[in-house]
């Protein structure tokens, strides 16, 4: 058993190290599927609110349904983690890329919103949406880059389109036609994406 | 004059081991008994040499109902593994 040559020792080595790769978790999609779906709902919920509520500015309060859903996500992924047969440096990559996401959404809010005491005008709030967009489209493309997945590329692009299109086509589409944007953004980059994640996870089992 | 290989790393079984480890944050037991197609007892005799020789660590624990073994190199291990492997190289160089 022991009476390997060098090169056949040398072999064995690349094969083992061969095995890690592609190992895609079971299930590894959920998180985007139910982000993808649940942030498209909100933005859609705020634009009904909007056109509904007698006094519509209260309709963007909907948006703190992100908070719960957040939280669902990171159970999700913690379970997931706990129950991996084994961690690449590749998910801790991964993950701490969709942690900083997180942390940069955050600061970016606590900017627009800091921007109204300084400058007195809500003026900076269109930047939201499509700022947030281009942080999306920076996460899918490094996600793609890591798992070496092409659905991830197209969803970045996608989201980088989006951004672009929130921003020239405000005059006419204004604020609620950015929520219409980003619902379909995130349907057709992250959901869509979820969806053949888990269907390759499904074949490397 | 070649240097000597590691006798430690030296078992083909280890040595996978080792190599699956290396490029992974940590494993479980049963990722690298499917991987190595080695059997549970004779593995986890190896398992137990590998960590006694300070080379992975090794965390027992219980999953819900379910227990676990995940392996993890130790940066003692990491420099043993690529000293083998430099020798290797140099074996196969000469």
């Amino acid at each position: 058993m022991n009476n390997l040559t060098s090169e056949e020792r040398i072999k064995l080595i690349d094969e083992m190290i061969a095995q890690t790769r592609n190992n895609t978790q079971k299930g590894a999609g959920n998180v985007m599927i139910i982000c993808g779906y649940c942030v498209a709902i909100i933005a859609l919920l705020n634009i009904l609110l909007v056109y509904t509520l007698e006094q519509p500015q209260y309709a963007a309060w909907i948006w703190l349904l992100s908070i719960p859903m957040t939280i669902v996500s990171l159970i999700i992924n913690k379970k997931k983690d706990r129950r991996a047969l084994v961690k690449t440096q590749v998910d801790k990559i991964m993950s701490k890329t969709w942690i900083a996401f997180l942390l940069s959404n955050i600061a970016l809010l606590t900017v627009i919103f800091s921007s109204f005491f300084v400058f007195d005008t809500w003026l900076f709030a269109v930047l939201i949406t499509p700022v947030i967009l281009i942080m999306l489209g920076s996460g899918q493309y490094i996600t793609g880059v890591i798992m070496g997945f092409r659905p991830f590329y197209y969803g970045s692009g996608l989201f980088w389109i989006g951004a672009i299109l929130c921003i020239i086509l405000y005059p006419i589409i204004h604020q609620t036609g950015q929520f219409v944007i980003l619902a379909i953004c995130m349907i057709a980059g992250f959901a869509v994406p979820g969806h053949a994640l888990n269907r390759k996870a499904e074949k490397d089992v | 004059m070649f240097k000597e290989l590691d006798p430690l790393l030296h078992s083909q079984l280890r040595l996978a081991i080792m190599s699956l480890l290396i490029s992974v944050e940590e494993a479980d037991f049963v990722f690298i008994r499917e991987k190595t197609n080695a059997s549970a007892g004779n593995l986890s005799v190896q398992i137990d040499k590998l960590s006694e020789a300070g080379y992975i660590n090794v965390n027992k624990f219980i999953d819900g109902k379910r227990p676990r073994t995940m392996c993890k190199i130790t940066k003692k291990g990491i420099e043993a593994f690529d000293s083998y492997v430099k020798v290797l190289r140099e074996y196969i160089g000469k």
